[in-house]
């Protein structure tokens, strides 16, 4: 069986999504993935027990039988356990682990983000588990400059005894690609390893759509059924209260403008159809001057019960994360990987690191 | 005048890294692979600072340490030791032989410039 071990250099690299494209590129080519995370880093609390969001998508995308807990077994202590305790996690680990990787072909394995030494971190570092699964290393660095991530790739690679062998530097401006490219890509080329991979920053892998807005504010479509796909890259507030900023909403591209309480027909000044979608807060039905200049000019727009400050927070709070609605997502990182030709690469490397 | 660091470890990825992150922070950076190599860098020019591995062959990162620190013009130099071999009787030690810093590879990039930082303070 083919195992990876997907690791990142610091938080916000795209690590899930990394975890979610090598999945699904070895479940492209026929094989049954698995996956495994050993300590909980995205807590939600679901039916009163702490479940980790990685393992959840995993989960439901790749239709894994197993039980979260077995999934993602350790939610870490505040305090970081003494030799026995950290003994013990390292038991249920090995345990866990065991059971998920039963007929399968692949097994993704997640480390916590922690591949870099932290004092009085919760969580084994990776570094600790890496050796303990012997699995080749896919290493996520989140784009600061150059020699950052030459550093960051070099330092864990020779702590780590050689054991990465694939590196995606995620999040580069556009701008910058052409120097991270010319820099980094002869540099480890000339090396010999890892296989590296630039990712640009994208809009939409860093945007959410209409609909996943809807969903997780529990909204009601009135209007605009048919562009709930289109992405929506930043909201602003609006209140009839704000007559003199309505004019910039005019002029501004993919925006969901959240009325308030107060919504009335003076709303409708800033509606036009460059606006990505309306949401209403506050669980008020709008105006019909309201659902009718949304309706004409197809503009999704939807009522949710939530006030303004909560509506916002949970959009907030999703944009950090990904779930198995954000397919669209995981096939444009692919797509910025270099597609099937990225695919045949990682598959072929894989291939060659298991075949003795 | 740039601040000059040397650099000892046995491993040239760790040389190559800590050359990458460390010239563009305006920093003139040498390296040497073991101790002896080091000692013969120290008696052609004076650094400002020094971060040593501990696990080398032939001469250690604590040996190298208490013979840098013998030298007169090395007394005040701050000493940096990085290294994978991070219990609590190592550092203990790297202390006692005249380390400043006793840290566990690897450590993240921004966290090893800010304390080379403080240290040059």
């Amino acid at each position: 069986m083919k195992k990876i071990f997907i690791s990142s250099t610091g938080v916000r690299s795209g690590q899930s999504l990394a975890a979610w494209c090598v999945g699904e590129m070895l479940r492209s080519q026929g094989l049954r993935v698995g996956f495994f995370k050993p300590f909980v880093t995205r807590p939600v609390l679901q039916n009163g027990r702490i479940i980790d969001k990685d393992a959840l998508l995993m989960k439901e995308y790749f239709n894994l039988p197993e039980d979260l807990s077995l999934l993602c077994p350790v939610v870490p202590e505040e305090v970081p356990g003494d030799e026995v305790a950290r003994e013990e996690q390292l038991m249920r680990i090995e345990e866990c682990c065991e059971k998920v990787q039963k007929e399968k072909d692949a097994l993704i394995i997640m480390g916590s983000e922690k591949i870099f030494y932290e004092p009085d971190s919760p969580y084994l570092p990776d570094g600790v588990l890496v050796n303990k699964f012997n699995a080749p290393v896919l290493l996520v660095d989140k784009f600061q400059n150059e020699n950052m991530s030459m550093y960051s790739v070099l330092a864990i690679d020779s702590f780590l005894k050689d054991k990465v062998k694939f590196v995606f530097v995620n999040q580069i401006p556009l701008e910058r690609m052409d120097t991270a490219y010319n820099k980094l890509v002869p540099f480890f080329q000339k090396r010999g390893a890892p296989m590296i991979f630039l990712v640009p920053q994208d809009r939409i892998l860093t945007s959410l759509t209409v609909r996943n807005i809807v969903d997780i504010i529990q909204g009601e479509v009135l209007t605009g059924e048919n562009r709930l796909e289109n992405l929506v890259e930043s909201t602003s507030i609006s209140s009839s209260h704000l007559k003199g900023s309505l004019h910039l909403f005019r002029r501004i591209y993919n925006k969901i403008i959240l009325l308030g309480l107060e919504a009335d027909a003076l709303n409708t000044h800033l509606i036009s159809s460059k606006v990505t979608g309306v949401l209403l807060t506050g669980g008020r039905r709008p105006a019909p001057i309201i659902v009718n200049t949304c309706g004409d000019l197809g503009i999704p727009l939807a009522v949710t019960p939530f006030d303004t400050f909560v509506t916002m927070e949970k959009i907030q709070k999703q944009q950090t994360h990904i779930t198995d609605k954000d397919v669209y997502k995981l096939k444009r990182f692919i797509q910025l990987l270099g597609g099937d030709e990225a695919i045949q690469k990682i598959v072929t490397q894989l291939d060659e690191l298991y075949k003795f | 005048m740039a601040t000059k660091i040397l650099v000892v470890d046995d491993d040239e990825l760790v040389l190559i890294a800590l050359e990458a992150l460390l010239s563009p922070n305006g920093y003139e950076v040498t390296t040497a692979i073991n101790g002896d190599d080091a000692l013969g860098k120290i008696n052609k020019k004076k650094f400002d600072l020094m971060i040593l591995d501990i696990l080398m062959p032939g001469m250690n990162g604590f040996e190298l340490c208490e013979k840098v620190r013998a030298l007169d013009e090395y007394k005040g130099v701050p000493i940096i030791m990085l290294t994978a071999k991070s219990g609590p009787d190592d550092k203990k030690r790297g202390m006692e032989m005249g380390a400043n810093l006793f840290l566990p590879k690897p450590i993240a990039p921004q966290h090893l410039i800010d304390l080379i930082k403080k240290s040059l303070e």
